[in-house]
């Protein structure tokens, strides 16, 4: 049976590698290659009628998109590596995108291309809390952004980073740790190439900015990784003081978000795709691949640590949830009935609820408006959430397994002259825990995989990992592929685990010269 | 040894015990008998609290375990019980059961544990599955088992709560004979049981229940030969006769046989015997006696027990004309009723619809 899975997973990899790599090719290669230069607006508007064109869910690309081309098809996506990956695999035709955020994808893939688009830009900034505090960085900010371009330094570290060659040297982060005053920052490492992972290091226009800013003013930097959504709801409740992210400054988001000025005015371009003569072979570009996901920049630590994220979530949940479910359940079997009762009764509604709502809209709750003060972590947070929905489960599968063990068990053990406690400990539990195991062990698999949201809560765990590589990269397969190897193998291994556990405790199982160790017979 | 009075006990929607006085002797051997229904296995568990009485008083060896001061647990190990589904713990092994509560409770050393339990399995028989698991072992091997672990606790009393009801008929007799073995040896006992003829053999006093309480306390030849009250009289009438009226070909000859199976084991029948009674009847009756029978009709079956000559009594009688089973052309089925039967006689009657009379004595 194993084998057989094996097998079978393998062969799924296999094609769904073949697909990734064939998905390019299919795509002819234009006979005119001038096409993609013709700066003409008004015929590029056309040759884009009834394109498909990516976009991200509900940014002003959408809005734009709709205007420009009415009768093109319009496909949401998540985020840009996406848009990039569909781009290649001839998934859209073209999507429409900031210069800065172009050109870090046109250093590793060539055969992008563009045609501009005038008359229509985006700012960019660095976006604080709608509060006093913010509004003080706020003008810090622009004082000092201000500065850097009047003596030419912003547009030098501009072309450092936004330029069409690829860094390769780290900012030396300075060492600010003896500033009193703190500034929390919440970075997004998937936002190539404002802030993102260069040799494991934050790296990125944003980030050189914001260390001189640090520097000059004072603060001691404190440093969180978070999906930028997550930022942006942080800000408001004070998580964090600055989001850096490379944020488009709109209206809309002017009404909840403190901007600086924008440092950037970036023009807008449609970006397209054409695929070069020259492939590279099947396992030329594989090798690749995973040379970019997993060798460059030693990426495979990213993907280590997101594993011990993983793991650490999952256990501490699992351990905690298991306590707090039992201690529960214990307190249910109180003998004084009052207890029991109210027990039994809270126990009730808090399932209700638990299970009537998704375990993501648990955790944000939890992360923005619970903790939303608090200087707590977001592992912390995501540790708390689960704990509270595996408790949940914990109670009620024992509830339900002690519920099936024969009646007469219990009587017989009264019988005997057993306690309540004894009779629950020594009689009923063992006979619980046949049943209640196998369906433990599948609330542990199903957890480990419920983990993979915790990106949403500023948690870089391995889901989160795949993600910022992916977003470095622009490849989808490898990064997409391993972490989906990971979590197979994480979930199977804990399965294996268990069975064996459950094996071990089946009372069945025991030889006759354990059990009456010490006994002469 | 025990001292029951004023002992009530309320549910919801019935009240089993309602007025229970009661004193029970040191060595008393009591089978309670009666009806269903009629709170005699209430009454047991009412006496090692595994029900909780609404009122009344309970005395054991002069501790009143009514008493919410009371500590059960000890008075309980002191008091055995045995189910009638045997309740064996499910993970521990044979030897493990009986072991577990000497270890835990009486802080007896394993191998103090060990020794003891072996030499009780020996007494029921069962050393041999000393290491098999409950699932492993047939009813009477369970209920066995059941009765080493109580007596592992080395209890003063033991109630039984129909011990044998459970088991397949050829298995009620090993547990019987076990019990039998206790009783000799003067623990004190009740037993809750429907097997007549056990509860008169064993007792030394029988409790019929009914009506809310103790209806009749007697010796056993009191209560089973000469009752005193009427209740208790119609009672041992009725599983001492069996009777039935069949009136259609299409009758329940399946439910017919089981019933006459139940009263053969509750007047402690052989299996033999009671099979020998099922095949006089299916064959003089269902064979011979009904295609001779047309229209509307009325056969009346009745069995009695004998415990004098150890016999059974069989008594078909049907209307229509007269019709004398002996000379049926179905050689087959009479020669197999013969078999089965001691003796059987045919005689015209006048009794009613009655016409007919076949009269058959089983051994």
């Amino acid at each position: 049976m194993k084998r057989f899975f094996a097998l079978l997973f393998s062969a799924l990899i296999l094609l769904l590698s073949l697909c990734s790599c064939s998905g390019g090719s299919e795509s002819s290669v234009s006979e005119n290659g001038e096409k993609n230069l013709v700066s003409d607006f008004e015929e590029s508007l056309e040759s884009f009628d009834n394109a498909t064109l990516g976009v991200i869910v509900g940014s002003i690309y959408d809005g734009y998109s709709r205007e420009l081309f009415p009768n093109a098809k319009i496909d949401a996506y998540q985020s840009f590596p996406d848009l990039f990956q569909c781009i290649k695999q001839g998934k859209v035709d073209g999507f429409l995108l900031d210069t800065p955020n172009y050109n870090a994808a046109r250093r590793t893939d060539k055969n992008l291309s563009y045609i501009s688009i005038p008359g229509y830009s985006v700012e960019i900034g660095y976006a604080f809390g709608k509060n006093e505090n913010g509004s003080n960085l706020k003008s810090q900010m622009d004082e000092f952004l201000g500065a850097l371009r009047a003596d030419g330094t912003l547009d030098a570290i501009w072309d450092e980073w936004c330029g069409e060659v690829e860094p390769t040297e780290n900012i030396e982060i300075p060492d600010l740790s003896a500033n009193e005053k703190e500034l929390k920052i919440a970075f997004d490492s998937s936002r190539k190439p404002f802030v993102y992972m260069l040799n494991n290091q934050y790296a990125g226009f944003e980030v050189e900015v914001l260390y001189m800013f640090c520097e000059k003013y004072g603060y001691n930097p404190k440093i969180e990784d978070a999906q930028w959504t997550a930022g942006v709801a942080g800000l408001k409740e004070g998580k964090y003081d600055v989001v850096s992210c490379g944020i488009y400054i709109t209206e809309e988001r002017k009404e909840s978000v403190n901007f600086c000025e924008p440092y950037m005015i970036a023009d807008i371009i449609m970006v397209t795709y054409e695929n070069s003569a020259e492939k590279a072979g099947f396992f030329a570009s594989v090798k690749e691949s995973f040379e970019k996901t997993f060798i460059r920049e030693d990426r495979w630590k990213l993907i280590a640590e997101g594993v011990l994220v993983t793991l650490i979530i999952s256990f501490f949940s699992v351990l905690g949830g298991t306590v707090f479910g039992f201690a529960f359940y214990m307190l249910s079997r109180s003998k004084y009935k009052a207890i029991s009762q109210i027990t039994k009764k809270i126990a009730k509604i808090y399932s209700v609820i638990i299970s009537g709502t998704p375990t993501l809209v648990v955790l944000m709750i939890l992360f923005y408006i619970v903790f939303g003060k608090s200087d707590i972590n977001g592992i912390t947070v995501a540790v708390i959430g689960f704990v509270l929905t595996f408790g949940s489960f914990v109670y009620g599968q024992l509830d339900m397994t002690v519920e099936n063990v024969d009646k007469g068990q219990t009587e017989a053990a009264y019988a005997l002259g057993y306690s309540r406690n004894k009779t629950f400990f020594r009689i009923v539990l063992p006979q619980a825990l046949k049943m209640f195991i196998p369906a433990y062990t599948g609330e542990i698999v199903g957890l480990i995989k419920a983990t993979s949201i915790v990106g949403y809560i500023a948690v870089n765990d391995l889901t989160r990992m795949g993600d910022i590589i992916r977003s470095n990269t622009y490849e989808a397969f490898f990064p997409l592929i391993s972490v989906a190897v990971i979590y197979f193998a994480l979930t199977w291994g804990v399965a294996g685990i268990f069975g064996i556990a459950r094996k071990k405790i089946d009372p069945k199982n025991r030889k006759n010269k354990n059990i009456l160790k010490g006994v002469a017979r | 040894m025990i001292r029951i009075s004023h002992l009530k006990k309320e549910y919801p929607n019935a009240t089993p015990l309602k007025d229970v006085n009661v004193e029970i002797n040191k060595g008393d051997v009591i089978s309670i008998i009666g009806p269903s229904g009629t709170g005699k296995s209430t009454l047991i568990r009412c006496i090692n609290r595994l029900e909780t009485p609404t009122s009344g008083e309970i005395w054991v060896d002069g501790k009143c375990i009514t008493d919410k001061k009371c500590d059960l647990n000890k008075v309980r190990q002191k008091m055995g019980m045995v189910f009638q589904s045997f309740n064996l713990f499910n993970h521990m092994n044979v030897i493990e059961n009986i072991m577990a509560a000497p270890m835990d409770l009486l802080k007896k050393s394993k191998q103090q544990a060990y020794d003891d339990g072996m030499k009780l399995l020996r007494t029921v028989g069962l050393a041999d599955k000393a290491f098999n698991y409950p699932d492993e072992l047939s009813g009477g091997q369970k209920q066995r088992v059941a009765i080493a672990r109580t007596l592992a606790m080395e209890p003063e009393i033991i109630l039984f709560d129909e011990p044998t009801s459970a088991l397949d008929p050829t298995m009620v007799g090993e547990v019987q004979a076990v019990i039998k073995d206790l009783a000799a040896k003067g623990l004190t006992m009740m037993i809750v049981t429907h097997e007549m003829r056990f509860a008169k053999e064993i007792a030394n006093r029988v409790f019929y229940m009914d009506e809310g309480g103790i209806y009749e306390d007697g010796t056993p030849e009191q209560i089973f030969d000469n009752p005193q009250k009427e209740k208790t009289a119609r009672f041992i009438k009725r599983i001492k006769v069996f009777e039935s009226t069949v009136m259609s070909k299409d009758f329940d000859f399946i439910g017919f046989n089981t019933s006459l199976e139940e009263f053969g084991r509750r007047s402690g029948i052989s299996q033999k015997a009671i099979y020998r009674m099922q095949s006089v009847f299916e064959e003089l009756c269902v064979q011979i006696v009904m295609p001779e029978l047309t229209g509307d009709f009325v056969l009346n079956v009745t069995a009695e027990y004998s415990q004098e000559n150890d016999s059974v009594c069989v008594q078909m009688k049907f209307s229509g004309k007269h019709f004398n089973p002996m000379e049926s052309d179905n050689i087959l089925s009479l020669r197999l009723a013969q078999n089965a039967a001691d003796s059987i006689e045919y005689s015209q009657c006048d009794d009613g619809e009655y016409t007919n009379l076949i009269t058959a004595k089983i051994k």
